[in-house]
């Protein structure tokens, strides 16, 4: 009876379907991933890109395509419907959520200690890539903020004094004295007010 | 049950003050030292701020991006520091103090 279902609505396994399967579960692997690191990390998505995020990125897919690639010998005789061309997707979500309930209740125990859950494999996957994420992040924004105080050196340090005590009060020009005090007021204002930073630069454009 | 953080780690973070950074820098995953040094509370002070950042940072748990102004120099978790974190959620730790009194 099973058999004869399958080969009416289809949706069994075959090498079609397999592949269809890898590639849709591969996409949800990635947006997955993606989504979770900028969350985990508050970087931009551009930021995260990084080795050890591909690291994370491979550990995660191998874990949700077995599964999914496994859905179709398990739960096809349970789906009473014929999904038609959507049956990959359905295979694809069917093994990456299934992925998910074997993370969080699979532990490897040895003489009654927990060794390690699958949980912990991947969380020492995820950290790195949530650190690298942060760290590029930071440098990016650095390089971003020293471009507009490069810019923002063709103004005269004594504008954008002004704009700093408007902006930030006086006291954040006490620490901007000295050597180099006019790329410091710069980089002060290009750090904490890059809005007001590069409207200054426009409204220093415009004629 | 195993620990991802080391003794030293746990006894460094039993510090008020060096807990309350760190956890800024974690949880806000960058902190700028302006920031920290605004936030840090007159009761948290047990050890300045910059000596409480250098100890997180010879610890590993965070490290820092420098900058030709001060209040611009930018702290941020290494994947050691967000496993420590991780683990302070699950148990706390707790205070120098408290634990000369319980003692």
């Amino acid at each position: 009876m099973a058999a004869g279902n399958q080969a009416t609505l289809g949706g069994e396994w075959s090498s079609e379907n397999a592949v269809a399967i890898l590639l849709i579960t591969i996409l949800l692997t990635a947006l997955i991933a993606v989504i979770e690191i900028v969350n985990e990390s508050k970087a931009s998505p551009r930021a995260i890109v990084s080795p050890v995020f591909g690291m994370y990125f491979a550990i995660l897919a191998v874990g949700n395509c077995f599964p999914a690639l496994v859905a179709p010998l398990v739960i096809r005789d349970a789906v009473a419907v014929d999904l038609g061309h959507l049956w990959p997707f359905f295979y694809a979500f069917a093994g990456v959520f299934a992925f998910r309930g074997i993370l969080s209740n699979t532990n490897i125990t040895v003489f009654d200690q927990n060794v390690l859950t699958i949980q912990d494999w991947i969380a020492k996957a995820r950290t790195p890539a949530i650190a690298a994420a942060i760290k590029n992040q930071i440098l990016r924004e650095k390089e971003d903020a020293q471009q507009l105080a490069n810019d923002l050196t063709k103004i005269a340090e004594s504008k954008l004094a002004v704009v700093l005590e408007q902006t930030l009060g006086k006291a954040a020009l006490d620490e901007l004295q000295g050597p180099e005090s006019h790329f410091k007021k710069a980089l002060k204002l290009a750090t904490e007010r890059p809005d007001d930073a590069r409207a200054l630069l426009k409204a220093e454009k415009s004629p | 049950m195993r620990l991802a953080i080391d003794s030293t780690t746990i006894a460094l973070l039993t510090n008020k003050s060096v807990r309350h950074i760190f956890k800024q820098v974690v949880e806000s995953r960058r902190a700028r030292l302006g920031e920290i040094s605004d936030r840090a509370s007159a009761e948290d002070k047990t050890m300045p701020v910059e000596q409480a950042l250098e100890s997180l940072k010879q610890a590993e748990l965070i490290e820092e991006q420098d900058s030709p102004i001060d209040s611009l120099r930018t702290f941020y978790p290494t994947a050691k520091g967000l496993d420590a974190e991780r683990e302070l959620r699950k148990m706390p730790i707790r205070d120098e103090q408290q634990e000369v009194a319980g003692a």
